[in-house]
């Protein structure tokens, strides 16, 4: 047993309502400024849609994950020497298109033109060349266009469907959509860190975060391409690759990071989890199908005894372990089961969980009339969204999986409706509490947390002990005194 | 004064009349010129030898480094003459080669060798080099560039756009 902390996140696809603010938030904080403008650490997606970058989940382009290659797992791209022999010729990757080429106006001239028989207007220019250009995309250009011919339809998902099932997804009366929002899972398995020809990329010891040294960047870009979910971005100004932080100065500090802080729908639950860092290989190995199941089977119980015994002896804190017992991801993912990693059929083991949306799944026939629990769990097999759709965003194409949370989630609605409205038989309440192997106290916590939960129930930020981490390497007195706010290596250029 | 002392003086003063002997008193060395114009012996105050720059077409000399930044000195000696040679070389009446040996000036013997060895070459005519050579040079550049080229051609292919047009000229309608 090699017990390791991982800071893990749920977001609750139900409650999101793809405002953006996470987005932003996150672009205001890291990425406004030159050569990173293009670069969305948190974008939100609308689905069925080709996402950010344009079909990111297509890996026979990307060649991002791992396959498995007989007993071992290879990265897509190549193992080591495959990477060397692409390392200055690697097609699979977005071109600044496939992202969008990022823009501004120039809203000086509106103010400022001289005198002319036409209103003064604010031509876009790019914020790359500083020429004007004519804007054709956007991180989120499809947003909220559940119908679009292009990019709903080149959905990588939907494209897996059934003639049939597409044109039953398009149909106008039955057009639908959710929000997808994505930052970097923070992988157990990360294709991004293998990749790494210069060593730059890491995964923090004490909290499972994953950075990217700058210091050590050469900009080779292949963790580009090795990351599945296309989240590790290329600065186009400084030559080094950058990614999401899960703003870790902010949770030393003490803060939710600034996309969960500043979440309008309260989507997003952070929590520490307890993983068995020997089963990462084995469990990275499994079937695509059994992949959720696998990964939810490493992940410890922090209350048992014997997990806590076997967390200290591998350097975990007493006070990470209390965290742990108070996570809110270990209740969504473990113990409700309600949340499921995006495409764990990667083989990365991403450690941000989502809770699949049911309002895009409840049948047409049930809307507006609430019916009783056969019927509602009916819906499942007539939903609007073909569950092999949802199948294979949330579970490798395992649509068990993914049936059995919305039996859970029905179940909630159902006891809740019951409880609210009341005009439910009991029977019918016991009898959804059975089919989704839930009891009442469950689906009472499961609302509560859900709905009621305030901050720092939803986000449990665990202590992050940094001079522990310190420790590690150096005297932490020694280090108080010599590196004051850290240092600077400028990259050596030779212009 | 020591006898150390008398020594050295002893030494010095034949040093100088050693470089005091006029230079036509002794005939140049054509085999040490050569060596000295190649490269294979350097210029004792460190100038760089004429092959940097001279090629000598009658001996095939300067074909393959390039040597062509100053003209062929393969008719030198029929055109300067001896006197001229060693006047150029005293002088540095040519500007380029003033930077080069202004504070590196060859010695006396150095240039009588040099005198020897180009008179050997001296056949009056420069034969015509190069043509062919140039004509290679062209063609293997140019392979090369079409090879990378051909690597790097339409390397990163968009996805985004392709999408676009095909749901263009499939439907005539854009979303």
């Amino acid at each position: 047993m090699n017990i390791r902390a991982q800071v893990s996140s749920v977001f609750h696809l139900d409650k999101c309502i793809g405002c953006h603010t996470c987005s932003i938030a996150c672009k205001n904080l890291w990425t406004d400024r030159k050569g990173a403008e293009y670069m969305w650490w948190n974008n939100v997606e609308t689905k069925p849609g080709t996402g950010y970058p344009t079909q990111w989940e297509d890996q026979e382009k990307y060649q991002g994950g791992w396959v498995k290659q007989g007993e071992q797992l290879q990265l897509r791209i190549g193992g080591r020497w495959g990477t060397l022999g692409k390392i200055f010729h690697n097609p699979s990757m977005p071109t600044m298109d496939d992202y969008y080429e990022p823009f501004t106006f120039r809203y000086g001239d509106l103010t400022s033109a001289p005198a002319g028989d036409d209103q003064p207007t604010a031509r876009p220019v790019s914020m790359v060349t500083g020429k004007p250009m004519k804007i054709e995309a956007g991180p989120n250009w499809d947003d909220d266009l559940s119908g679009s011919n292009i990019y709903a339809a080149n959905d990588p998902g939907v494209v897996k469907l059934s003639a049939e099932e597409q044109q039953q997804l398009f149909a106008i009366e039955k057009m639908v959509m959710f929000h997808m929002p994505r930052i970097c899972n923070h992988c157990l398995n990360a294709g991004c860190v293998a990749s790494c020809p210069s060593g730059a990329i890491y995964k923090r010891g004490e909290d499972g975060i994953v950075l990217i040294n700058q210091d050590k960047c050469r900009g080779w870009r292949m963790c580009v391409s090795a990351c599945p979910y296309k989240k590790t971005y290329y600065g186009w100004s400084t030559g080094k690759s950058e990614k999401c932080i899960l703003c870790y100065p902010r949770q030393e500090a003490g803060e939710a990071p600034a996309c969960f802080h500043s979440c309008v729908g309260r989507i997003r639950y952070l929590g520490v989890l307890l993983y068995d860092a020997d089963q990462i290989e084995s469990v990275a190995q499994r079937d695509d199908k059994d992949l959720p199941a696998a990964q939810r089977e490493m992940i410890l119980d922090p209350f048992d005894p014997q997990v806590i015994a076997d967390a200290k002896k591998s350097g975990v804190a007493d006070q990470v372990i209390e965290a742990a017992q108070r996570s809110p991801v270990y209740k969504f993912v473990k113990e409700w089961g309600i949340a499921l990693p995006l495409h764990p059929e990667f083989r990365t083991l991403p450690m941000l969980f989502y809770v699949p949306p049911l309002l895009p799944v409840m049948s047409m026939n049930n809307q507006g009339k609430q019916k009783l629990a056969d019927d509602f769990f009916a819906t499942l097999e007539e939903a609007r969204l073909p569950m092999q759709y949802l199948a294979s965003l949330f579970a490798g194409g395992n649509e068990e999986e993914v049936k059995a949370v919305y039996r859970k989630l029905i179940a909630v609605r159902i006891q809740r409706r019951s409880v609210t409205v009341g005009d439910l038989p009991a029977e019918e309440v016991s009898k959804a509490c059975t089919v989704a192997q839930l009891d009442t106290e469950a689906i009472d916590a499961i609302y509560r947390m859900t709905t009621l939960t305030r901050i720092k129930e939803r986000i449990v930020v665990p202590p992050m002990l940094r001079e522990q981490a310190i420790e590690a390497g150096m005297d932490p007195e020694e280090h108080k005194q010599e590196m004051g706010f850290g240092k600077r290596i400028s990259p050596k250029r030779r212009w | 004064m020591t006898r150390q002392m008398l020594n050295r003086f002893l030494l010095l003063a034949v040093g100088l009349l050693l470089l005091a002997t006029p230079s036509w008193a002794q005939p140049g060395d054509p085999l040490r010129g050569e060596a000295l114009y190649v490269g294979m012996a350097s210029f004792s105050a460190g100038g760089a030898p004429c092959l940097a720059c001279h090629g000598i077409a009658g001996r095939e000399l300067g074909r393959a480094a390039g040597a062509s930044y100053g003209p062929d000195l393969s008719a030198i000696y029929e055109d300067y003459g001896e006197d001229g040679i060693i006047d150029v070389l005293e002088d540095l009446s040519f500007e380029s080669m003033v930077a080069i040996y202004e504070n590196r000036p060859l010695t006396d013997s150095e240039k009588t060798d040099l005198v020897a060895f180009l008179g050997t070459v001296s056949t009056g005519v420069v034969p015509d080099i190069g043509s062919s050579m140039a004509l290679h040079v062209v063609v293997v550049t140019a392979l090369f560039l079409i090879v990378i080229g051909a690597l790097g051609w339409r390397r990163l292919q968009g996805v985004r756009r392709p999408l676009v047009e095909r749901a263009r000229r499939g439907k005539g309608e854009i979303a």
